[in-house]
């Protein structure tokens, strides 16, 4: 398998279907990442495209030296941060967490697991949103994108130090705030 | 260490990214301190339950709706030679507004200027040079009231005709 930064010097030399087979490997995570930041689902697809479309207007000046993932998420990362910023403005907290756009059809018979699942989805969305920005990002890029503490640290442009205490930070908060629901054989526990 | 310490590396410990004797004197105290313990089942709890949060699946046409975006973007960004000018209609309507709007412009500016000494009007630069000039005042203040006191530093007279310092 030809790796991501072939593909992207087959793209540079003009080969689109290159360019095609990176986002069938990384569509979806920048979607669900796009997605998991801005908690805004009917966006998040324009966004990812976005993201891909200044990927691919840039590729003609793309240098091997960078891991493609971390330019990627980079990106993704600008792109969600400055629609966050324009939103924010014009919506609550609260229309972030409905607009995930599930379990809108009353008509289906929703069974306790899954009021649960959406009970805890919405808890976790409404304390990582609580989170600072950083914090979040760290716990996002480490956590759900699998990315390693160095890509982490060249996507938000600080040091490798700086994203383990990003992370650890973020998730003693979410401990505290979710400690309800961690706590094993509790009411709410696991 | 003290449990505030263990608490610090639980998080390195629990991500597997410690060193061996760090790790052995965590799980040390772990095995005595039911505080430290119950903290890491939480945080551990913690990173199992943020799988909880829902994944999307991309639209089925992402990839042909990337491609249809981004020959848009390249007619966009690539406009053929002059192609500007084929697409210039006479607008007399346009033409008459964009005329008025010149007409009061220099009316209103040429007879109103604003004052641009405001600091609302200057550009940072200009607030930098008035900073500095302010201090250059200020610094001549200091200067013309150390002179009237010590006098000249080459032992002159001052202003007010005393001997300087010797």
């Amino acid at each position: 398998m030809e790796s991501d930064i072939e593909l992207m010097l087959r793209t540079k030399a003009g080969d689109d279907s290159a360019f095609s087979e990176l986002m069938n490997r990384h569509y979806k995570g920048v979607l669900n990442y796009i997605y998991r930041f801005t908690n805004l689902k009917e966006n998040s697809e324009d966004l990812a495209q976005e993201v891909f479309l200044r990927v691919y207007r840039s590729a003609s000046k793309y240098r091997p030296e960078a891991k493609f993932t971390t330019w990627l998420y980079k990106i993704a990362t600008n792109v969600s941060l400055t629609h966050v910023k324009k939103k924010n403005s014009n919506i609550s907290l609260d229309e972030m967490t409905e607009n995930t756009g599930e379990y809108e059809d009353s008509e289906v018979e929703i069974s306790d697991d899954i009021i649960y699942r959406k009970e805890m989805k919405d808890l976790i969305i409404k304390a990582m949103e609580t989170l600072p920005e950083r914090e979040k990002l760290a716990i996002m890029l480490c956590k759900y994108e699998g990315l390693s503490y160095e890509e982490t640290a060249d996507v938000l442009e600080c040091t490798v130090g700086a994203v383990k205490a990003y992370v650890h930070r973020g998730r003693m908060k979410l401990v505290n705030k979710l400690k309800p629901y961690l706590t094993e054989g509790g009411e709410y526990g696991l | 260490m003290d449990c505030k310490n263990i608490k610090e590396l639980l998080t390195q410990y629990s991500l597997g990214d410690l060193g061996s004797d760090e790790k052995t004197s965590i799980e040390s105290h772990i095995g005595t301190c039911s505080d430290c313990s119950s903290y890491l089942s939480e945080s551990e709890n913690l990173w199992n339950l943020l799988e909880a949060r829902d994944e999307i699946e991309p639209d089925p046409e992402f990839l042909s709706n990337f491609w249809d975006k981004a020959a848009v973007d390249e007619v966009k960004l690539k406009p053929g030679f002059l192609s500007w000018v084929r697409d210039i209609k006479p607008n007399w309507t346009l033409a008459g507004a964009m005329a008025s709007i010149f007409f009061v412009s220099v009316i209103t500016f040429g007879v109103f200027s604003p004052d641009m000494t405001n600091n609302l009007f200057m550009s940072d630069e200009q607030q930098d040079e008035l900073i500095l000039i302010e201090l250059d005042n200020a610094i001549s203040t200091e200067t013309a009231d150390v002179l009237a006191i010590y006098g000249a530093w080459d032992g002159g007279t001052d202003v007010n005709g005393n001997g300087g310092i010797n």
